[in-house]
């Protein structure tokens, strides 16, 4: 089991009015290496705690995250994060963002900007080399901060709304991107994609984690094997029923999150 | 006739150097006009002949530029003591939260107190004369880089901080590679704003405690604007005093504002 949650719970203390929000939990997940899984669910669901404590950004009030049987207790390159806004460093060029991890793994300069230049054609980002994140366009930021986790070449990929600021037509372009990368190689990476889309999650996932409102708990897990690849799942009946079965499960609690 | 200089403005190439110096020539010239009026040539009301003058003889007399060379060492010298302060103590206030609760009061209760309000302890302590300066430029350029430095710091994206460690960011690279570059902007501000505070702050310092005895060559402009309002009334030379200073004061800023441009150009400079 590549990644086990068990019994976590989050909850957000506010120093200054004493306010306790039950964010999370609990919460017990355990999924397998390779994996392809997608967490839908109302706006507030705490999909963003539980990516944020898989990645040992945020420590749990109750329970434990574990990695290959380790607990999670800090941030580190086996598990990658891409952000919602990309969390680019203005400051360096695409080569130079790429090259980070690299850079923080001791690598010397020739080698780490020939790997980033791999990685560069990996996801067609060739010719933007030297060019600066704020003169990319929102699919090139995402490539860049694709490329940029990995280069480290984390087991675990945690993705929190990647594609959530880009326009309908870069995000479908997008989506078949990152399912061409991350089916590269013989050892798939394990996934985690948070999503408000569930047509997205449908495309893009092997299992389908719907949760419900605040505090977050899991109140479905389903299976999503449609046969890869998938570029033409879209035009599937079976494709259009497992979204209204998805968005059956979320409808009540979404309109709820709503009207809060 | 309005319009017809104003479509020569917009057509003619030279047009554009004219615009922004349109304003200033026709005061000038009204000025030029009114002072004979008012007063003698040299007396009340120095003419812009006379200041005119007045910079050509300053010049010459090689008054001028070592007043001015000797005033931009001081205020270098006390830039880089103050800035090298400032950003170290803004570092070690962020990095240790609690240091934050200990100096904040410190800083903001004198922070208000002006430069210039030092100038009697700074000569009880430094004597007149150059070092004096030094430290009353030095009081004025630490706050705005103080300041400046420590909000750029706590405004850093926590993402990119998040981002960092998750690539496996190493506490030297954090700071080197992330922090700084990050700050660079502020910090750049800072050293901007602090420059203007000390430029003012090493003339009004100057006109008190700048004194040839005291080292250096002579005692800076704000000395020699002193000196000619104290022992002789060339209310002219003055005025050069006070052009150059403001004209120094310019190009400094406009430096500034290139490096800032340059080291962050993904941010609107104002």
């Amino acid at each position: 089991m590549k990644l086990v949650c068990k019994n976590l719970a989050m909850t957000f203390l506010n120093a200054r009015s004493g306010d306790r929000i039950d964010a999370l939990g609990p919460v017990d997940l355990a999924v397998e290496a390779g994996e392809f899984v997608a967490v839908v669910g109302p706006s507030g669901c705490g999909k963003s705690t539980l990516l944020g404590i898989l990645a040992g950004l945020i420590k749990p009030t109750q329970g434990e995250a574990l990695l290959d049987g380790k607990l999670i207790t800090g941030p580190g390159r086996d598990r990658g994060v891409c952000f919602q806004d990309y969390a680019l460093f203005p400051w360096m060029s695409v080569l130079e963002n790429i090259a980070f991890g690299l850079k923080a793994q001791g690598m010397g300069k020739e080698e780490r900007e020939s790997h980033a230049k791999q990685l560069i054609l990996r996801v067609g980002l060739v010719g933007f080399e030297t060019r600066y994140p704020h003169e990319l366009s929102g699919g090139m930021r995402q490539r860049c901060a694709l490329a940029r986790v990995l280069a480290v070449d984390p087991q675990v990929l945690l993705m929190d709304e990647p594609m959530a600021a880009l326009d309908a037509q870069t995000r479908q372009l997008m989506q078949d991107d990152l399912l061409n990368v991350w089916a590269v190689g013989e050892q798939k990476k394990t996934v985690i994609y948070i999503t408000h889309s569930i047509d997205e999650a449908v495309y893009l996932a092997d299992r389908i984690i719907v949760m419900s409102a605040r505090p977050g708990l899991i109140k479905a897990d389903i299976l999503n094997d449609f046969d890869r690849p998938r570029n033409e799942i879209r035009t599937m009946p079976a494709y259009a029923e497992q979204i209204n079965r998805i968005w059956s499960l979320i409808k009540n609690d979404a309109i709820q999150a709503m009207t809060k | 006739m309005i319009y017809k200089l104003r479509s020569v403005l917009i057509s003619q190439r030279w047009g554009k150097w004219l615009k922004p110096l349109l304003i200033p020539i026709v005061l000038l010239a009204m000025w030029q006009a009114w002072a004979p009026i008012e007063g003698s040539a040299s007396g009340i009301a120095p003419t812009p002949s006379g200041v005119v003058r007045g910079f050509w003889e300053l010049t010459v007399s090689g008054e001028l530029p070592s007043s001015l060379f000797e005033s931009l060492t001081r205020i270098g010298s006390g830039f880089c003591i103050a800035f090298t302060i400032g950003v170290s103590m803004a570092i070690c206030v962020w990095y240790v939260r609690l240091a934050e609760y200990l100096i904040d009061p410190l800083i903001e209760t004198f922070r208000p107190i002006a430069p210039i309000a030092w100038i009697p302890l700074a000569i009880l302590w430094f004597g007149t004369g150059t070092w004096a300066a030094i430290f009353i430029v030095s009081y004025a350029v630490f706050f705005p880089v103080f300041v400046n430095t420590l909000a750029g710091l706590q405004s850093l994206d926590k993402r990119l901080l998040d981002a960092a460690r998750t690539l496996g960011a190493t506490k030297y690279m954090m700071i080197r590679d992330v922090v700084l570059p990050g700050a660079l902007p502020a910090i750049v501000l800072g050293g901007r704003l602090g420059m203007g505070a000390g430029w003012a702050a090493i003339i009004a310092a100057e006109m008190t405690v700048g004194s040839k005895s005291g080292g250096g060559a002579s005692g800076g402009i704000g000395q020699m604007m002193f000196i000619f309002l104290s022992y002789s009334l060339e209310l002219r030379y003055i005025i050069v005093g006070m052009i150059t200073v403001g004209c120094v004061a310019y190009m400094i800023d406009s430096v500034f504002r290139m490096v800032q441009r340059r080291i962050s150009p993904w941010i609107q400079t104002s």
